[in-house]
């Protein structure tokens, strides 16, 4: 697990400010530094018209986040992801895979190929990560920080 | 942004009305003042060769323009109504008015970049430019540095086309819906799932379910294109919804990306009149993607509704496949696989530990292998999730739940997800959504022959293959019947909308039958001479009860009560109100190429016309081609002390 550890950090800038070297997903993905969320999100979300409730239909993104050059900050981008999110998060952490999990560990720079070892790593750290039913998804990352340095 | 769209819609450019003829409009831009003498004769020239090329009745400016044929294809205009979308004050009306007014503020000068007309109006600037092979700077002779801004934001790899399955337990979505997302990667990869995703929806703030179709089908909203990360539509359209979505990816070229874009922009803020039925997402983008497309339309005419399904094929039509099509189960479709791939008593446990009747460290539990007991686990979180989200339980006691149920599933082994089976036919694999029958019956002992337009969307006996399972949604379903020995021509029926969803309980997952129609009909009124009269009624009924599979997943049976309300001048007073009961079953073989349906229903009016009415209905289905099939139909009645039969073979084509 040392080892892994040691490989996403290589990927990853950890503090919060620094750009993602390899910024595919460009500066529009929401970088809103929002309040973190906790699993099981609100009913209000089952909405029942296909109106705009809950959607903006706007073309213009928040490009908050973004650095003076443009380039999206990695902790922003992972933040706003993990708290629309949480949800799939949780569940793909505890069985060691699932698409909201490869996007995750696609936001920290993991290759491809890392995947499966990352899935694992995070699956067996799972109550580290979320010790408690009321952990929002900020405090996740922070736990996940936390696992990397220590 | 909103500046932008106040200044273009707050003041049209206006300038003298030009008459078309190439040598006025020669002399004209040359004896109007300009910036330069040498930029006026330019601009002349760039008149000049537009109305030489008949740029302004090219597919493409009129696609930018949103310019479609007035009734009867005599008067064209565009269907955007919006001042801000034109340069010219007629623009709407005069697409080669728009394209003088475009020409002379591309050869502006103008100070401040996303002010100016080829910030505003990118995509008609370029193709403006490229087709007038106009000097870069002017067609593009300043920065338009939110323009870019946004381009490198969204910075596109290729475009998929999104469509969720129809959500029948949502008036508002029981035809289905298409969305664009703007990949970022490759179109499997999970990173696209922090993709934006396009999507044209109305703004109703306050509207729910029936209103909006109803307001919706009258045009009473505007319709907006928006940007969305595709995580929050799938949250919404899967988490919630439990919808399947196929995703489509498109094999456009880079430019055709990026043109598509330029459009979009030019769309920004814009409220594009919605109707429910023909201007609704799925005919938006179309005209958004047509601007790239050459020759993208409604291949099918006028007599239909626009299903997203429809333009899905109307895309297919056009464009090639990158790659596979993906199907992307939703969470109910993925619970359904994990419960049935579970052998009956870990089933039991799986439902057990979601219920917590038992908890992770039960015995029974504890001596599965960890396979086993993640495959358990993982059905019973799947289990707590959909009930949640039906609204069965709190969200605290869930979320307990769910952390408790998460945290054992950690501690047994990676995956063991079984995937969903994906569907044998994708959606734009199905029949055609409109349908059009001719038949030839006896009804009473009188011969007919029935013609009949279904416009859309899909019916009880129709091959279920690329549809959302055991519901129907038919609207405008006009029949029309000829009697030969009368020599009398009759309008049978036009039954406006008529829905069921049929899904059926099982253990676990336990759906409502329901129903709902309203129309005219025909009726048949004994007389006091024992003749049958034939009346018009409209009828309106609801319904609700259950439906089971009893014997595994091709035989269907239900049960339901209805109440209904008829309003013809055949009846007593004019009108008969009453409940029913309605007892049915369908059966389907394994290649769907037959279907047999029948269904008896007894109906007691107890207000107006107080009678009682049975009526037996039998139909069989044999498909024929991928388009057509025959179907057999015989109907028995007693209503007011008299039988009589009906019985009719059609031939039925869809398209």
């Amino acid at each position: 697990m040392r080892r892994l550890a040691l490989l996403v950090l290589i990927a990853v800038p950890l503090s919060s400010g620094v750009a993602l070297a390899d910024n595919d997903v460009g500066c529009g993905v929401g970088t809103t530094l929002m309040a973190g969320r906790s699993g099981l999100v609100s009913h209000v979300l089952a909405s029942w018209t296909n109106g705009s409730t809950g959607n903006s239909v706007s073309l213009t993104f928040n490009s908050f986040g973004c650095d003076s050059t443009g380039e999206v900050t990695a902790d922003a981008q992972l933040r706003k992801f993990a708290a629309a999110n949480i949800d799939q998060l949780a569940h793909d952490v505890a069985r060691g895979e699932g698409e909201a999990l490869a996007a995750f560990a696609h936001l920290l720079g993991v290759q491809g190929s890392q995947a499966e070892v990352f899935g694992a790593f995070t699956q067996a750290h799972f109550e580290t990560l979320f010790p408690s039913a009321d952990v929002d998804s900020n405090q996740m990352i922070d736990a996940f920080y936390g696992l990397l340095q220590g | 942004m909103t500046a932008r769209a106040r200044r273009f819609g707050g003041g049209p450019v206006d300038l003298l009305p030009l008459s078309w003829r190439a040598s006025l409009v020669l002399f004209l831009a040359l004896a109007l003042p300009a910036a330069s003498t040498a930029g006026a004769t330019r601009l002349g020239e760039a008149l000049v060769k537009a109305e030489a090329l008949g740029l302004a009745r090219h597919a493409t400016w009129e696609a930018l323009l949103h310019v479609v044929p007035g009734v009867f294809g005599l008067r064209r205009h565009s269907e955007i109504p919006q001042s801000a979308f034109f340069l010219a004050s007629d623009g709407a009306a005069h697409p080669e008015r728009e394209l003088e007014v475009t020409l002379r503020a591309l050869f502006e000068v103008t100070p401040a970049g996303d002010q100016a007309a080829h910030c505003r109006f990118p995509a008609r600037a370029a193709w403006l430019g490229q087709q007038l092979g106009l000097p870069a700077e002017v067609s593009a002779q300043a920065s338009c540095p939110a323009l870019t801004e946004w381009q490198e934001g969204l910075a596109p790899r290729g475009i998929t086309l999104i469509a969720p399955e129809a959500f029948m337990n949502n008036p508002a979505s029981m035809f289905g819906h298409t969305l664009l997302r703007l990949d970022v990667a490759d179109p499997s990869a999970p990173q696209n799932l922090l993709a934006y995703a396009i999507d044209f929806m109305a703004m109703s703030e306050e509207e729910t379910g029936v209103m909006f179709s109803l307001k919706g089908t009258f045009g009473f909203y505007d319709g907006f294109f928006g940007l969305n990360p595709f995580y929050e539509k799938l949250e919404r359209y899967a988490d919630w919804e439990n919808r399947d979505i196929w995703e489509y990816p498109l094999d456009l070229r880079n430019e055709q990306v990026e043109f598509i874009l330029l459009h979009l922009w030019e769309l920004s803020e814009i409220g594009i009149p919605y109707y429910f039925f023909r201007q609704n997402c799925s005919y938006q983008l179309i005209r958004l993607l047509a601007v790239a497309i050459p020759g993208l339309d409604f291949s099918h005419g006028i007599a239909r509704v626009i299903a997203p399904v429809d333009t899905v094929r109307d895309v297919l039509d056009r464009v090639g496949l990158l790659g596979e099509v993906r199907y992307r189960p939703s969470p109910a479709t993925e619970l359904r696989t994990a419960l049935r791939a579970l052998p009956p008593d870990h089933r039991q446990l799986a439902l057990d530990l979601y219920s917590a009747a038992i908890e992770p460290d039960d015995p029974r539990i504890e001596a599965l292998d960890s396979e086993e007991r993640g495959a358990v686990l993982e059905a019973a979180y799947r289990s707590l999730r959909y009930r949640y989200a039906k609204g069965d339980s709190t969200e605290e006691e869930a979320r307990e739940r769910a952390h408790t149920l998460l945290a054992a599933r950690s501690r047994a082994a990676r995956g063991a997800t079984p995937p969903a089976p994906r569907p044998a036919v994708r959606p734009d694999q199905g029949h055609g959504t409109a349908l059009l029958a001719l038949a030839g019956g006896v009804e009473d002992g009188a011969g007919f022959v029935e013609f009949r337009l279904r416009p859309g969307f899909h019916g009880r006996l129709d091959p279920s293959g690329g549809f959302p399972a055991d519901s129907t949604v038919g609207v405008f379903d006009t029949r029309v019947r000829w009697f030969p020995s009368e020599n009398k021509l009759r309008l049978e029926e036009v039954v406006l909308l008529e829905l069921h969803s049929n899904t059926p309980r099982d253990s676990f997952f336990k759906p409502a039958t329901w129903g709902f129609e309203t129309g005219l009909r025909t009726r048949l009124f004994p007389e006091d001479d024992g003749d049958l009269d034939r009346g018009h009624v409209w009828r309106t009924k609801g319904s609700a009860g259950f439906s089971f599979e009893p014997v595994g997943g091709r035989l269907l049976v239900q049960g339901l009560v209805d109440l209904g309300l008829e309003v013809g001048s055949g009846f007593d007073h004019g009108w008969a109100f009453g409940p029913g009961v309605v007892l049915g079953m369908e059966f389907a073989s394994a290649d769907d190429r037959w279907k047999t349906m029948l269904q008896t229903r007894a109906t007691r009016f107890v207000a107006g016309d107080t009678k009682t009415h049975l009526q037996a209905d039998l139909g069989l289905r044999r498909t024929l081609t991928r388009t057509t099939a025959a179907l057999v139909e015989l109907e028995g009645h007693y209503y007011d002390s008299e039988s009589w039969l009906e019985a009719r073979l059609s031939l039925q084509w869809t398209f």
